[in-house]
């Protein structure tokens, strides 16, 4: 009954709006001042109409005016404002642009000139005519133009039209050749900006933050997954590059971790439609398998600009995803009346950022022990002419490589534009044979017809990726374990033919002497060579949009969607790999996994705007949305049997009985109705209502109490510089507040229980889970205070408070196994993230000199305010209270989760035995003892308390130059891997440990080296040992380039020529990895060193020429 | 007002496909490629599904579980293998120094898992023959786990939908078991001749008889298990075992086997880095002192190069347990479990472990149907006809062949002393302690590899007499003489069901640590 209410209220919004008539486009303005600053007046002008002006830094708005008007058109009233002044104006749609003109007059004349866009391309048939006269000329294939002018007055004014710019009027004056650059009317100004849906807003209605990003953002400093170059740019979100190397799954949090079990990772959507991010969150623990996403795919040359919406409330049209707010792409279309043709190459080398230390002067071997070991280096000090010097970075890591080359064009006429474009990734990553190659092709076609009422937007793409052993971090077969501990006495050249002619079998195999069984130990090469990962994904996306003007306010749209992949990922173990990786053949193992996913999006909306009695404006956008989204996989994996042929890998050669058949297969398909509506005010007060209902088939089943939900957002923004007289200083202030609250469904399947296959076994294994019903949905409301400036001409400041809370979330706290279960699901739990984030910039030129700076700083602060507080059990009745629960981690470094923490704590679950006053117990034999079941010791938050970058960009004539220092404040990060160094004894701290005879605890026992890291760093280390600061400041990218302008390359083409760099240098680091790398997108991984691929420094150079 | 009606018209129908179209999302919302209740009901998947996933679980049939209970734990301290894994050492069973998370696996693992089934199997069914099985699964599955521990949640467990019950005394846990086993006897001793269907069996074939022929022989296990603690009542069950109708295993047709595709014993000592573990020095030593004829049915040679033995040849050399372990190149050198790949059958409970049984209840004077040395002779045929093995006659009249003293020819630190004197033939005049150590040397050797089973033994009889550990790193708290007596309680026990473990504890008798004794430990 509730639904339906709902509904007709919807409808009836609709009805009442429909039914207003639409106004004259007139507006009127009355103005009584003497001696009033111009840019008062201007300010009460925009208040009276929807305009806002627009003006250079050459005009001069603090002149004092006089102006009587009562009731005037607005046309009237500024040409008797600007009459006789250096100024003029022109209309554009929103915006009234104020231009300076000079007073002298002329009779009559030719003007000339040449029209060009910011790139310095010339614009081909771009109209030139006179105002107010029908006289005109176009530009030739220079760009080139030439006008007779009669009588040229004053008020003489170039009009110059080209389609997908900006209109300019230039006033003649006594110039007689013109240089025009035309702007591109999308980025013109950052007045609108593209909201929920792909619908364009004026900035100063937005009742929550969105940040936008350029293109250049991404393009000047070019990343495989262009995710990670969005990092430090824009404030609140956290983006942790992967471990997996080039083209790697990024893990992009906004506005802290949502979620106990659901992710907490952004939305991405692109052109209006959200799109389902495929890929693996990556290994953890054992596996090292690293894994791509299904963003990183994206061309980053096809984006034009990128918009962020950090909160929930910006993103309360998505659907439930976008409570974890959503990075909105907007990519490229053609452009009218003329070709242009872009080439762009880029080349980068990879190196190891940070890498532990390992130590050089002892050798292999452990002198406690009576038998051999040839994994360790507890060995004899060496002489300094027996050192082998070895080293990971120099030794076993290679120079990555990453090529990026892209090839676009955009060409159309003012009826239909085309755009094209071609791109290839081929990359090398650190380890041998680990690579990443891609390539794009776009296509894009915009077309109007019926007297430009209706477009047809139509869009494709093809996309064909590979990797290949891609590693993230882990014990089996990553090459990393072997060559971070190989022992120091030993020769590194030895173990580099990494294989050898078995005369008998006629193959191959693996020549490895170190053993290593504990980490199930293989020549390092053998597994980047014969331990082979490949993945080989094809991907077409393909979009339509259809959109029609019915009348002046009303437009009707619709889209659809449609992004499918194949992706075949096998694994290849030869022959003589570790049994324990071939379980158990001699001959080799085979893993070969298809899977197709499929997901289709369609949206019909309804778009009004309305201005009414000059000072109301409506613009409401109503729909309803269809999203599908599926995914089927197929996997056969098993050893090749004892009786087959080695190394022939296929599906006929498995093994019988070990051959483990696997099928997964999921649909998600979500119906949805959505209402935006805003009001606006005088264009200074504006509200902002939405509203959603969500059908998703998650809910669906007998456990589940719920079929749809519904969420709705309020905001509001209030222009202070529309409303009040504000010091001249500033020139434009607002601020604004918002509420959302969002639903979310819980994970599919959990509604309708099904029983899971047992290969062990071979049975349909029983529930192991206690029963459940009556799931609910979760929620999270958040709340948003916001403040916009512009100050001082060249400063502009952003700042954001937020508070959101989750809650109902459902995940499965531990449980004895004394209940006879081994899970439980329970709805309870609540999250509380708040925080704010600000960014500050400034942009200023003196001649040819350019500076443009700015600043992000975001902070956060996760809580969670309840795990499960009374619960009561649906079924049973039963009350559960859990103050405490362990969701993951590794070995002793356990996440933990409790009322009044934070879900980033990590806690150590083991320590030294201690006295009675704390001091580290030394037992009889001069050793220490590690305790396993000791009370949670807290280590601290992997969650950063800040992050912050300082971008610069300088430009001096044709040279440019940027860079970007970025920080991140707080937090604690963990290393398995520091640990396991210390016990093998190849760290640099276990050598100088033992130089200095052992480690001094309670300021005066001496524990053998030995002995001390035997016990502190056994079992991936005692945590507390191996924890690091995570604070960390870095020079993030910078790059310095030079741009040859068509001039200087005889009319050509221009020619850009960068060099750049990421991650040039680690500033301030205390741990021994990068604490920015992050293995898994999941959200209990982070901070957790387990042999993690080091983050590279890159150093390249980019090449970009335009035709 | 005609556009109005117009748009909510178009509206209307747009509300009418979003909300009209859910009708397909139940399926949507179903895994594709699992079973729903319904199929599961199909033939009675259910019931079969319940009894053969409770059957992997008596000796787990999953690798891992497999590893940490049979191999680590069973292995070590059964005496039956030896960890040749390097990187373990020093946080091995061996060393007496466990990693935690490998204590936790008996007691996480298994108890869930037995109790999900069992709910299920009453759930679907009454029929009273698959729910006595499904009792006698799950005493077989659990007697273990509260061997290892001792106090353990058991009668309590899913009472009243509690998150968190209360633990048994192991005596109390003995007395249910017992009763549970006499119910489920009761139950199918008038159905012995209806079979149910193999399918739903991988360790019977559903043939009734032979479930009641397994629990008397559990019965009599926990039976002599008890001998020390409570000797009325041990003497009392083991009587009611013989004298019931049925009785336990007599033949080895009657013996309990798991039908596995892969044993996990296989996966672990060969696949596993090229083996984890290996066949431990305690029990090659008896065998070869013996010339024991089962050596080459349990054992692979060892592969010692020409260097490595000087004047010796390759033979039945284990790896001894509780030592540093050598690298693993070294390690593989030593005798292996001979088991093949593929399917396999892997042992719950033989025949000859119930005459070993009957001949020690008859050595203590209850009636077992025949002598101890007619039994104990018994014990021995029976266990070389299991193996395929000749000249059981010839080796049980032995008086003269003793235990070998343990020559490790990589590492002569790690030889061993004389552990025991104990002969195979049977001495009616003996003393006591002496028929004690020879059954249950006996038992021990036909048993392999049960460890947990053997490592039971050995702590309620002493025997057999294993090899001290060299290297004993539990900081002073298990003593290296009477080596590890139980495991501590897993720490999830400690968070989530703190009340009722702490209560649990303060009835041990002790401190939660491996060497406190359970109950029945008290010879």
């Amino acid at each position: 009954m509730l639904q339906m209410r709902r509904l007709l209220l919807i409808c009836f919004v609709f009805c009442l709006f429909g039914s207003v008539p639409s106004f004259a486009q007139n507006k009127k303005v009355t103005l009584n001042e003497t001696n009033t600053a111009l840019v008062k007046i201007l300010h009460q002008i925009e208040k009276q109409t929807k305009y806002l002006f627009v003006y250079g830094e050459d005009v001069d708005i603090n002149q004092q005016v006089d102006i009587s008007v009562n009731n005037k058109l607005l046309n009237e009233v500024l040409n008797s404002l600007f009459a006789g002044k250096q100024i003029t104006y022109a209309i554009d749609q929103s915006n009234i642009v104020l231009s300076y003109r000079t007073l002298e007059q002329i009779k009559s004349g030719n003007v000339q000139g040449v029209i060009k866009d910011a790139d310095g391309e010339p614009l081909i048939g771009a109209t030139i005519r006179i105002e107010g006269e029908n006289s005109g000329t176009v530009t030739d294939f220079d760009g080139r133009f030439s006008l007779n002018i009669s009588k040229i007055t004053s008020k003489t004014t170039l009009v110059i039209d080209y389609v997908g710019y900006k209109e300019q009027k230039i006033k003649v004056g006594n110039q007689r050749n013109f240089t025009i650059v035309m702007e591109d009317a999308s980025t013109a100004l950052t007045e609108v900006v593209v909201t929920a849906l792909g619908i364009k807003r004026s900035e100063k209605a937005l009742s929550y933050n969105v940040q936008q990003v350029k293109d250049d953002a991404l393009v000047t400093n070019k990343d495989a997954n262009f995710v990670n170059s969005l990092n430090g740019k824009v404030a609140g979100v956290t983006i942790n590059s992967s471990s997996s190397g080039v083209g790697g799954a990024s893990k992009v949090v906004m506005r802290g971790t949502k979620s106990i079990a659901q992710s907490s990772n952004a939305l991405y959507v692109i052109d209006g439609i959200p799109m389902f991010n495929t890929g693996g969150s990556g290994s953890t623990e054992f596996g090292s398998a690293g894994s791509t996403e299904g963003i990183a795919d994206i061309n980053p040359e096809d984006i034009e600009n990128i918009s962020v919406l950090t909160g929930a409330a910006a993103a309360a049209l998505y659907g439930s995803n976008a409570s974890n707010g959503a990075i909105v792409i907007t990519t490229k279309k053609g452009k009218a009346g003329k070709t242009s043709l872009s080439v762009s190459s880029s080349t980068e080398f990879l190196t190891a950022l940070v890498t532990p230390n390992r130590q050089n002067r002892y050798g292999t071997g452990d002198l406690n022990s009576s038998t051999d070991v040839l994994d360790q280096s507890w060995g004899h000090k060496l002489a300094a002419q027996d050192r082998m010097n070895y080293s990971p970075q120099d030794d076993f890591f290679e120079t990555g490589v990453v090529n990026m080359q892209n090839v676009s064009l955009s060409t159309g006429t003012e009826l239909n534009q085309t755009y094209l474009s071609a791109s290839q990734v081929a990359s090398q990553g650190l380890v041998p044979n680990n690579k990443y190659d891609r390539l794009n092709f776009t296509f894009r076609n915009t077309t109007s017809f019926l007297n430009d009422k209706m477009k047809l937007d139509l869009g494709g793409s093809y996309i064909r990726q590979k990797d290949q052993n891609m590693v993230n971090q882990g014990i089996y077969s990553n090459p990393l374990v072997e060559s971070y501990l190989f022992p120091s006495g030993d020769d590194w050249s030895d173990i580099k033919m990494y294989e050898r002619y078995n005369s008998e079998r006629r193959i191959s195999t693996q020549y490895w002497p170190q053993g290593l069984d504990e980490y199930v130990g293989q020549n390092p090469y053998w597994i980047a060579y014969r331990n082979v990962r490949k993945n080989n994904k094809k991907r077409y996306m393909f979009n339509a949009s259809l959109s029609y003007d019915v009348l002046d306010w009303l437009n009707l749209a619709g889209r659809v969607r449609v992004d499918n992949s194949n992706n075949e990922y096998t694994t290849k173990n030869y022959a003589s790999t570790n049994t324990t990786l071939t379980e158990g053949s001699d001959n080799g193992f085979y893993d070969l996994v298809n899977t197709e996913s499929q997901q289709t999006y369609a949206d019909f909306l309804v778009n009004i705007n309305k201005r009414f009695a000059e000072i109301y404006t409506l613009q409401a956008n109503g729909g309803i949305s269809y999203s599908d989204i599926r995914e089927d996989g197929t996997e056969i994996s098993g050893p090749i049997r004892a009786d087959g042929i080695p190394n022939l890998f296929n599906v006929y050669q498995l093994d019988d009985n070990k051959t483990a058949r696997k099928q997964s297969g999921w649909r998600e398909q979500t119906k949805s109705m959505f209402l935006s509506t805003e009001f606006g005010y005088k264009g200074a007060y504006y509200l902002t209502l939405t509203a959603r209902n969500d059908w998703p088939s998650q809910l669906a089943g007998p456990n589940s109490s719920k079929k749809s939900f519904f969420y709705p957002s309020v905001g509001t923004s209030f222009v202070l510089s529309e409303i009040f007289t504000l010091p001249t200083e500033i020139e434009y202030a607002k601020v604004r507040a918002s509420y959302a609250s969002v639903g979310l469904p819980f994970p599919r399947f959990l509604a309708n229980p099904t029983y899971a296959w047992d290969n062990k076994n071979k049975v349909w294994q029983t529930k192991s889970n206690y029963p459940m019903y009556n799931l609910k949905p979760e929620r999270t409301d958040s709340y948003e205070f916001g403040l916009s400036l512009r100050f001082l001409k060249h400063f502009n400041l952003d700042a954001t408070y937020y508070y959101t809370k989750t809650s109902n979330q459902t995940f499965d706290p531990n449980i004895s196994v004394s209940s006879g279960y081994s899970t439980l699901y329970v709805q309870t739990g609540s999250v509380e993230n708040n925080g704010f984030e600000l960014s500050l910039g400034y942009q200023n030129k003196w001649g040819d000199f350019a500076w443009d700076s700015n600043y992000t700083l975001s902070a956060n602060k996760n809580k969670i305010t309840e795990l499960v507080d009374n619960y009561v059990h649906p079924e049973t009745g039963a009350i559960i209270n859990k103050d405490r629960l362990d969701i993951g981690g590794l070995s002793q470094a356990r996440f933990i989760l409790k009322k009044g923490g934070s879900l980033g704590d990590l806690y150590s679950i083991a320590d030294l035995q201690r006295d009675s006053e704390g001091n580290i117990l030394v037992n009889k034999d001069g050793n220490v003892n590690a305790l396993y079941n000791v009370e949670d010791i807290k280590l601290g938050s992997v969650f950063p308390k800040a992050n912050m970058a300082w971008s610069n960009n300088f430009k001096y004539k044709n040279v440019n130059l940027g860079f970007m220092v970025s920080a991140r404040l707080g937090g604690i990060v963990y290393s398995a891997t520091q640990a396991a160094m210390d016990r093998y004894g190849v760290s640099a701290e276990s050598a100088d440990a033992r130089d200095a005879g052992g480690v001094i605890i309670n300021g005066n026992n001496v524990i053998g080296a030995q002995n001390w890291y035997g016990t502190v760093a056994s079992e991936s280390g005692l945590p507390q040992f191996y924890t690091y600061s995570a604070t960390n400041v870095r020079l993030q990218e910078a790059h310095l380039g030079y741009t040859f302008g068509k001039d200087m390359l005889w009319g050509v083409g221009s020619l850009n020529i960068s060099f750049v760099a990421k991650n040039l240098w680690m500033i301030y680091n205390k741990a021994p990895f990068d604490p920015e790398s992050v293995a898994s997108t999941g959200n209990y991984y982070q901070g957790i060193d387990n042999f993690m691929m080091p983050s590279t420094r890159s150093l390249g150079f980019n090449v970009r020429m335009k035709f | 007002m005609k556009k109005q009606t117009i748009y909510a018209a178009i509206l209307s129908g747009l509300v009418m496909t979003t909300t009209a179209c859910t009708d397909n999302y139940k399926e949507y919302n179903t895994n594709p490629y699992e079973a729903n209740k319904e199929q599961m009901s199909y033939d009675a998947y259910n019931i079969r599904a319940a009894i053969v996933g409770m059957e992997g679980y008596i000796v787990p049939v999953d690798v891992n579980m497999s590893q940490f209970m049979e191999c680590l734990l069973g292995g070590s301290f059964g005496g039956y293998l030896a960890d040749s894994n390097q990187g373990f050492y020093g946080k091995n069973y061996a060393t007496y120094n466990p990693q935690q998370h490998w204590i936790q696996v008996a007691f996480n693992d298994i108890i869930p898992n037995i109790y999900k089934n069992l709910a299920q199997l009453k759930q679907v069914t009454d029929d009273p023959t698959f729910l006595a099985v499904g009792n006698i699964i799950k005493v077989a599955a659990v007697h273990r786990i509260t061997d290892i521990y001792g106090p353990i949640p058991y009668s309590k467990i899913g009472e009243d939908g509690k998150l968190e019950t209360a633990y048994d005394t192991q005596e109390e846990v003995y007395n249910t078991m017992f009763a549970e086993l006499d119910d489920a006897i009761n139950v199918l001793t008038p159905m012995r001749t209806s079979n149910f269907s193999a399918n739903a069996d991988k360790i019977f074939s559903g043939n009734t008889e032979k479930w009641i022929r397994f629990a008397n022989s559990l019965k009599l296990r926990l039976a002599m298990r008890i001998a020390y603690v409570n000797v009325d009542l041990a003497k009392q069950k083991a009587e009611e075992v013989m004298a019931h109708e049925i009785g336990p295993m007599l033949t080895n047709d009657d013996c309990a086997f798991n039908n596995v595709a892969e044993s996990p014993f296989r996966v672990v000592m060969y696949d596993y880095n090229g083996g984890d573990s290996r066949v431990s020095a305690d029990i090659t030593s008896y065998m070869n002192g013996y010339n024991d004829p089962r050596r080459e049915k349990y054992f692979t040679q060892s592969t010692f190069t020409e260097e490595d033995l000087n004047t010796q040849e390759n033979g039945y050399y284990g790896l001894r347990s509780g030592i540093q372990i050598p690298t693993s190149d070294l390690c593989h050198k030593y005798a292996n479990m001979n088991i093949a790949s593929g399917p396999n059958k892997l042992l719950l409970m033989n025949a000859a472990e119930t005459a070993f049984l009957r001949a020690e209840g008859a050595m203590r004077g209850w009636n077992m149907g025949d002598t101890a040395e007619n039994l104990y002779n018994e014990g021995i045929r029976l266990s070389f006809q299991q193996w395929g093995a000749q000249g059981a006659n010839q080796y049980l009249l032995d008086d003269s062949l003793k235990p070998m003293k343990y020559v490790d020819l990589a590492n002569a630190a790690n030889n061993g002393t004389d552990v025991s004197t104990i002969t195979v033939k049977w001495d009616d005049a003996a003393d006591m302690e002496q028929k004690l150590e020879r059954i249950i040397t006996q038992k021990w050797i036909a048993n392999f590899p049960l460890g947990i089973e053997a490592w039971s033994d050995y702590r309620r009889t002493g025997y057999p007499m294993l090899m001290k550990a060299l290297s004993n790193l539990s900081n002073g708290v298990v003593s290296t003489e009477r080596m590890a007596r139980r495991l501590p309680y897993p720490q999830r026990e400690y968070t989530e069901n703190t009340v009722n473990v702490q209560a649990a504890v303060s009835s041990l008798g002790g401190p939660d640590n491996m060497a406190t004794p359970v109950w029945w430990d008290a010879k």
